[in-house]
């Protein structure tokens, strides 16, 4: 027998008696720690001055637009992971993909310290983009199938609260390494090396608290009092499954991604762009350093809004929510350069805040949608595959915003205040397209349902595999 | 018939995972308030 097959998924089956509220706190434990990939940037300074320690040295120090290329790869591997690896997630379950995942995402961080002590940009690369990218990706789609198939009354809630865990992670990512450096710090050194070191193995002693506490339901569990949705009569929840590879054969598959690309678009290409964004809205109202405070604000409400909407998704259906996200959405971005005109910082600090919340939900509700629309067979799966809209979004938010924004300025003499208002109204008119997406999924085809043996610890399927009847959303 | 041999998660252990999650998640929450508080200032 293998030393590590306690990691195979016949050893994860829960016992009966097993409290399913211990699998939240697992899932929570991989994603506070991956989520610290959306606070990389507070490395980009420090490993600007490596050598100069004081300061950049140019032709010596790595420059910031050499630095910033981690933060992509670790995100294009993020997609690339999440897609490739969800099948076998859905082979070998989920302790053993958590643990995978920890071996990345903290061997990255050391093979990043490596890179710093030879100081070769190379490894780096490998380290926290590469192979943290890698961790990161398996790491986010781990736990998901795992918390639907525990949670078939709440699924939205449950997948809600570990991608939560993922926007915590940035707001414990950033003064973690930022504690850490200045702790380490000396005359000759900036403590990155040893800070990489650090946090590799915080974050690999908490990421095992999650491999070991992470069980899967047996095949007959389900929650006590619980009526299947077969008794529910919910068109837009399937009783039936899907396999990965047959959704993307299907438009939802697709409709879906554009949803989550369009939703992830707007708000990120805002979140990356938002200090200078609020600085030169309002010039001379808003220093530096409340801009920096406007940006916690959102990481907050982005953190919150995953909670709160996802959870309000099992109330009111996750087509509905998505309308909300959608359509508010779009009404609020129509909003804010007139806000800003206006120079009401009050109400312009608050419609982003909403709008940040919704962009959060967006990514906390999608698991669930998914589950809907293609059942749990293998929903981790599926999801891993959707990621890849994530990966093409962070890419075109930013982009968008900050090309936009250059070209006013420069080609058009537009003065910086008014500079973000055709991008911030593009926003809006992608968050139109995607509502007309959401408005177009509709339930899919029973001819793509799976008809092959039941998945290993997945309940049995009703006989006949089938949508109930009944409302539409 | 229900089986009463069946060992139940005792509630110390689910508080105490929590506690492992939620500890980390408000040091950040906390860290990240007192920087949005400047907007306020």
């Amino acid at each position: 027998m293998s030393v590590l097959s306690f990691l195979d998924r016949d050893h994860t089956i829960a016992p009966p008696g097993y409290s399913r509220w211990l699998v939240p706190p697992a899932a929570l434990a991989v994603h506070l720690c991956i989520g610290q990939a959306y606070s990389l940037s507070v490395f980009s300074l420090p490993l600007s001055k490596l050598i100069g320690i004081k300061e950049y040295v140019p032709g010596q120090d790595w420059d910031l637009t050499t630095t910033v290329w981690i933060f992509n790869i670790a995100f294009v591997f993020l997609g690339l992971s999440a897609a490739l690896f969800g099948k076998w997630l859905e082979r070998v379950g989920p302790r053993k993909a958590m643990f995978v995942s920890a071996l990345c995402f903290c061997g990255g961080f050391m093979i990043s310290a490596l890179g710093v002590y030879l100081h070769i940009i190379w490894l780096l690369y490998l380290g926290s983009g590469v192979l943290g990218g890698i961790g990161l990706g398996l790491g986010y789609i781990s736990p998901v199938s795992t918390l639907i198939k525990w949670f078939p009354d709440r699924p939205g809630m449950a997948t809600g609260m570990a991608i939560m865990g993922f926007g915590g992670g940035a707001l414990i990512g950033s003064p973690l390494a930022d504690n850490l450096m200045k702790f380490y710090a000396t005359p000759t050194s900036v403590g990155v090396l040893q800070t990489f070191v650090t946090m590799g193995i915080i974050y690999f002693i908490l990421m095992m608290f999650g491999v070991f506490t992470v069980r899967v339901p047996a095949a007959d569990w389900k929650p006590e009092g619980y009526t299947p949705p077969v008794k529910q009569g919910n068109a837009m929840i399937t009783s039936a499954s899907v396999t990965a590879d047959e959704a993307i054969k299907t438009p939802q598959f697709y409709l879906l991604w554009l949803v989550l690309f369009l939703n992830v678009t707007a708000g990120i290409g805002i979140l990356a762009q938002a200090s200078p964004l609020i600085q030169e809205m309002f010039p001379g109202r808003v220093t530096a350093a409340a801009a920096a405070g406007f940006v916690g604000l959102l990481s907050l409400f982005n953190l919150v809004g995953r909670f709160f909407w996802s959870s309000l998704s099992d109330i009111i259906g996750r087509k509905y929510t998505y309308m909300v996200y959608l359509g508010l959405g779009c009404a609020l971005y129509a909003l804010v350069p007139s806000l800003g005109s206006a120079g009401n910082l009050v109400l312009f600090v608050v419609t982003f805040c909403v709008i940040l919340s919704m962009y959060g939900g967006g990514f906390a509700t999608i698991p669930a949608y998914l589950r809907d629309m293609f059942g749990t067979h293998q929903v981790g799966a599926i999801h891993g595959r959707l990621l890849t809209a994530w990966s093409a979004a962070a890419i075109a938010g930013p982009s968008i915003v900050t090309y936009l924004r250059d070209y006013q300025i420069k080609s058009l003499g537009v003065a910086p205040k008014d500079a973000y208002s055709t991008a911030i109204y593009i926003m809006a008119g992608l968050l139109v397209i995607g509502f007309i997406s959401n408005l177009l999924v509709r339930p899919v085809d029973r001819s793509h349902y799976y008809k092959g043996e039941t998945a290993p610890n997945v309940p049995p399927e009703p006989e006949t595999a089938r949508v109930q009847q009944g409302a539409t959303v | 018939m229900e089986n009463t041999n069946i060992k139940k998660t005792s509630a110390a252990t689910i508080a105490i995972a929590w506690l492992v999650v939620t500890i980390p998640l408000l040091y950040g929450i906390y860290y990240t308030a007192l920087k949005a508080l400047a907007l306020f200032q």
